[in-house]
Formats: structure tokens, C-alpha cells, sequence
């Protein structure tokens, strides 16, 4: 009798690949996942509290509540994913026994190892992780990550940092796309990656694994804007439940992400959506999470 | 693409268009959300391999589905596919493009959303196209945890292709399970070591898979799909 394999890469890389083309929304609680799923979200991410507001209370950002997230779960037959912190391999062990769909070890909690992020190869679980370039997505990828997301600035309602970050991915590739093969591996020592890794891009034009946007997307032109820079789907954090209307703008984002090439519609869509999340000025924060990444250089 | 042509190479590819304008089949696939690159790709290859006479069509809109032959409704998730269908009168197009003998094939939501009774649906309940009289139910393998990989046997009398082996391998990602098939005229294609759990099966103009084919590198099943495609396309045009 052959057995069956789970927990593979092809499995983990495999649910990504089923989340493209759509978008994951933030909620913290069951009401707000219902209407999440109802709206059309290919994925909810349960959190105690919304990036937004966690920039304004402060304090360590943790690991939820696996009350919440079991409450969550058992509301909605989408995939549930759940963040850890940066590093926090037992919180991670806690969300995989609890048969989450997907862990985010994620800048926007507070890092817990400065110098180490999880061994993401030592679970079942697929993980997604945050990257501003190149470098630093293809070094999660060794660790074992089966999807990227732009890091963004969470929290802002500002699209500007998850642009940036979108861009020099894409920028960066076509670099190395043109390189020689001799190139490759001084650029590969340049951005703190394996050779082999950055081949593998430079082949394929694009990174080996899903490529989400996220941090600070609020519209449904900035799903347009980032989806034609070319993303595979996109997150959207606080820009929803900390919008006027959440069920109205939840749909009109879900309509943007398919249509994303289409003006005519997304003018539609784009349409009376009430007051946005008022969003706040990247240059006037506190403190920037896009830099959370634990390295011992 | 396009500028790169001469002028005369455009009048070729025309002419050539033209002579083959009977034989030309239109396949799409529908593009709202999920995996449906990784289909167009299956497609692509087959088509340059065989030289076929074959349109890839990206379907987002139902406007998009004039003069379609075929149909592939991809893996993703089936509550953001329905809201999608059902928010913009996409349902009923392809209900009845089906019941009108278009050839669709469904792989993982894809069948989740052509079953005609589908268990463990969202609260409130999810749009389906239906058609396919099977009783499938969602995440029927479990979570994420407990998505796996494994052997898939073909069965003998529906033969993918004569040249293949009768197996596949089976990648099934928070896999909808096909729990009871309600009518004779099911043919079962697939089905797991055990014997028992049917994964594949065929309806007249409906195939349906509970795994990826179109993340291996089998090119079997879309080539059995395009077969399907090509021959009710000449059925129909033979009358």
C-alpha cells in the first residue's frame, strides 16, 4: 500500500496557488469573517486586533487569542490564517496543532528573535512572509516560506511602502534576469541569497512562489494599481473594517481583484463606497515595521 | 506580439486561419480566482505540441463566452467563485451554456460548484452552477494539515489515453470529496487506493476531478478534456 504524502512542499506552495487571484482580509471575529466570506475573501487572517489599531495602542503585539481563532475557524468554510511572530516557533507549533490553514510570520507583531526567523521546512503548515526585495523574499523562501507578501507599511491605509516593495521585486528580477551566469553569483552574494535560489528566479522571470501585495491597500485602485504591477492576489488589513461601509468596499475589492485590468469596471466598483480608513502619513510614523527583519548581519 | 509581423506573415496566418475556421476550438478557462494560469499553461503546451488548431480564452465576463467549445473551471475557492457568478449574472450563462452541451470540466471548486448537491456549504448556503448529479462535500479530507498527495487509479475502461499508465498522481489541496453519485449514468474516471473513494468522474458533457492535474506534469487529463471538446464540437456541427 502507498502512502499518502501530506504536508509537501508541492501542498504548501499548491494552497498558495489557490488563493491567487484574490483577496485575504483581515477580521477579528466571527461576525466580521462571515462577512468577509460573504463578500468573496478566498481567506480570512484572524487577529485580536487590526494593524491599525495596533499601532495605536501600542504595546506587544502577540500571537491571538486561540479562542478567537478557533471561534473564527468554525464560522467560515474558507482557509484561516493566523499570525506569529518573527521567529516565534512555538507560537507557530501552537496555530499548526490548532489546523490553521496558513501561518503569517509577521513584521506587524512584535519580532521575538532578533537574529533568527522560524525554520519554516519544520511544519506541515504552509507559511507566508513579508518581503521589501528581493533578498530578503528569496531568504524566507530557503527558510521554508510557501508564499510572499509585499511587507507594505500595515496599518496606514498608505499604499506607498507595498509599492515600493512590489517594485523592487520586480525590478530586481529583471536584473538578474539579465545577468551573466558569473554575475549571478556576485548579485547573489550582494543580496544575502543562495545562488541556486536566484537562478531559479532569474529562470522563471518571477519569484518561485506566490506573490501576494500587502500593507496599507484600501481601495479598490490600489488592488488595480498593485495586481498590474503584477502581484498574484492581495491582503487587505485595517482598509476594510475600518472603512465606512466594510460589506460594501469587502465586495467591491473582491470585483477589483478579477478585474484588475478593466478601468470601465473598476470605475464601477469604485463607486459610493463611503469614507475610506482615514489612513495616516508614512513619513509622520512612530515607528516603521517594514525594517522588522531578524538577521545576525 | 502582433507588431512584429509583416504584413504578409499577418495574411498567411489569416489564410491559414480561414481554412481551418471549421476546425478552429475555443477553450476557456475561468479566470476569476484561484489556479487558473497553471490551466492556460496545460492548454498552451498541448497546443504547440500537437499543433492544434486551439483559441485559449481568459473568461471573466460572461460576455467572454460567445462561441465557447469548451470550458475549465479552475481549483480556488468555491464561496469566491459563486459570489463572483452569482454578483454578476455569471451563473445562469453558464448553467445554460452547459445544458446547451458546452463540454466543462471542474477541478477541485471547479467541481465543487458543478455538483447538484453540494454538502458543507457556507452559512446561508453558496451559489452553484450544477449539472453534474453527484453529492460532493467541501474539505471532505479535512484542513490544510491534511491535504495530501497520492496515487490515483485510472479506471481501466475510461482510459486516458491507451499509451499511459493506469494511474496518476493525485494532488488534492483542501479537497472537495465526491460523497454519493446519484445517477447510473455517472462514469466514475478516478478513484483512490481504497478502492472505494471515487475522486474522478464523467457526465455526459461534464468532467470532474477532486485533484490538481494541472499542477503535475501529467498532460493526460487536459488532453482527454481537449478530446471531449473536439469530438462534441463535430457531433454538433455533424447535425
Amino acid at each position: 500500500m502507498e502512502e499518502r504524502q501530506t504536508g509537501t512542499p508541492m501542498l504548501k506552495e499548491g494552497l498558495a496557488q489557490m488563493l491567487k487571484g484574490g483577496i485575504i482580509m483581515d477580521v477579528v471575529n466571527a461576525e466580521q469573517a462571515k462577512i468577509a466570506e460573504e463578500a468573496g475573501a478566498c481567506a480570512v487572517m484572524a487577529l485580536e486586533r487590526v494593524p491599525a489599531d495596533i499601532r495605536k495602542e501600542g504595546g506587544v503585539a502577540r500571537m491571538s487569542d486561540p479562542k478567537k481563532i478557533k471561534e473564527i475557524m468554525a464560522a467560515v468554510t474558507i482557509p484561516v490564517m493566523a499570525k506569529v511572530r518573527i521567529g516565534h516557533f512555538v507560537e507557530a507549533q501552537i496555530l499548526e496543532a490548532l489546523s490553521v490553514d496558513f501561518i503569517d510570520e509577521s513584521e506587524v507583531l512584535t519580532p521575538a528573535d532578533d537574529q533568527n526567523h522560524v525554520n519554516k521546512h519544520d511544519f506541515s503548515v504552509p507559511f507566508v512572509c513579508g518581503a521589501r526585495d528581493l533578498g530578503e523574499a528569496l531568504r524566507r523562501i530557503a527558510e521554508g516560506a510557501s508564499m510572499i507578501r509585499t511587507k507594505g507599511e500595515a496599518g496606514t491605509g498608505n499604499v506607498v511602502q507595498a509599492v515600493k516593495h512590489a517594485r523592487t521585486i520586480n525590478h530586481q528580477i529583471r536584473i538578474a534576469k539579465a545577468m551573466d551566469s558569473s554575475e549571478l553569483y556576485s548579485y547573489a552574494k550582494e543580496l544575502g541569497v543562495s545562488h541556486e535560489l536566484l537562478k531559479k528566479t532569474a529562470e522563471l522571470g518571477r519569484l518561485p512562489v506566490v506573490n501576494f501585495a500587502a500593507g496599507g491597500l484600501a481601495t479598490p485602485a490600489d488592488v488595480g494599481l498593485l495586481m498590474q504591477l503584477g502581484v498574484d492576489g492581495v491582503f487587505v488589513g485595517s482598509g476594510i473594517f475600518k472603512s465606512a461601509n466594510p460589506e460594501k468596499r469587502a465586495r467591491a475589492m473582491v470585483q477589483a481583484v478579477t478585474h484588475f485590468n478593466d478601468p470601465k469596471i473598476l470605475a464601477t466598483v469604485s463607486e459610493d463606497l463611503g469614507e475610506p480608513m482615514v489612513g495616516v502619513n508614512c513619513d509622520e510614523l512612530k515607528e516603521k515595521w517594514a525594517g522588522r527583519e531578524s538577521s545576525r548581519v | 506580439m502582433a507588431a512584429l509581423c509583416n504584413a504578409e506573415e499577418q495574411a498567411g496566418e489569416q489564410s491559414m486561419k480561414d481554412s481551418k475556421r471549421d476546425s478552429l476550438v475555443v477553450v476557456g478557462v475561468l479566470c476569476i480566482q484561484g489556479a487558473f494560469i497553471e490551466h492556460i499553461k496545460k492548454l498552451k503546451e498541448i497546443r504547440d505540441n500537437e499543433a492544434l488548431s486551439l483559441e485559449i480564452r481568459e473568461i471573466r465576463k460572461p460576455s467572454d463566452m460567445k462561441d465557447l467549445d469548451g470550458l475549465i473551471i479552475p481549483g480556488g475557492e468555491s464561496t469566491t467563485l459563486s459570489v463572483f457568478l452569482a454578483q454578476n449574472g455569471f451563473t445562469d450563462v453558464i448553467k445554460k451554456w452547459i445544458s446547451g452541451h458546452g463540454v466543462v470540466w471542474g477541478t477541485c471548486a471547479g467541481l465543487i460548484l458543478l455538483a447538484d448537491d453540494l454538502q458543507g456549504q457556507k452559512e446561508g448556503g453558496q451559489t452553484v452552477i450544477g449539472g453534474l448529479p453527484v453529492q460532493s462535500r467541501r474539505n471532505l479530507f479535512g484542513r490544510q494539515r491534511d491535504s495530501f498527495e497520492g496515487l490515483v487509479h485510472i479506471n481501466e475502461a475510461q482510459q486516458l489515453q491507451s499509451n499511459g499508465p493506469p494511474t496518476c498522481h493525485g494532488i488534492f489541496i483542501r479537497a472537495p470529496g465526491i460523497s454519493k453519485v446519484l445517477s447510473p449514468d455517472v462514469k466514475v474516471l478516478g478513484y483512490l487506493s481504497d478502492q472505494e473513494t471515487v475522486v474522478a468522474v464523467e457526465y455526459q458533457n461534464i468532467i470532474a476531478t477532486c485533484f490538481h492535474p494541472e499542477l503535475t506534469n501529467d498532460l493526460r487529463w487536459h488532453q482527454y478534456f481537449l478530446k471531449h471538446v473536439v469530438r462534441q464540437k463535430n457531433n454538433s456541427s455533424a447535425k
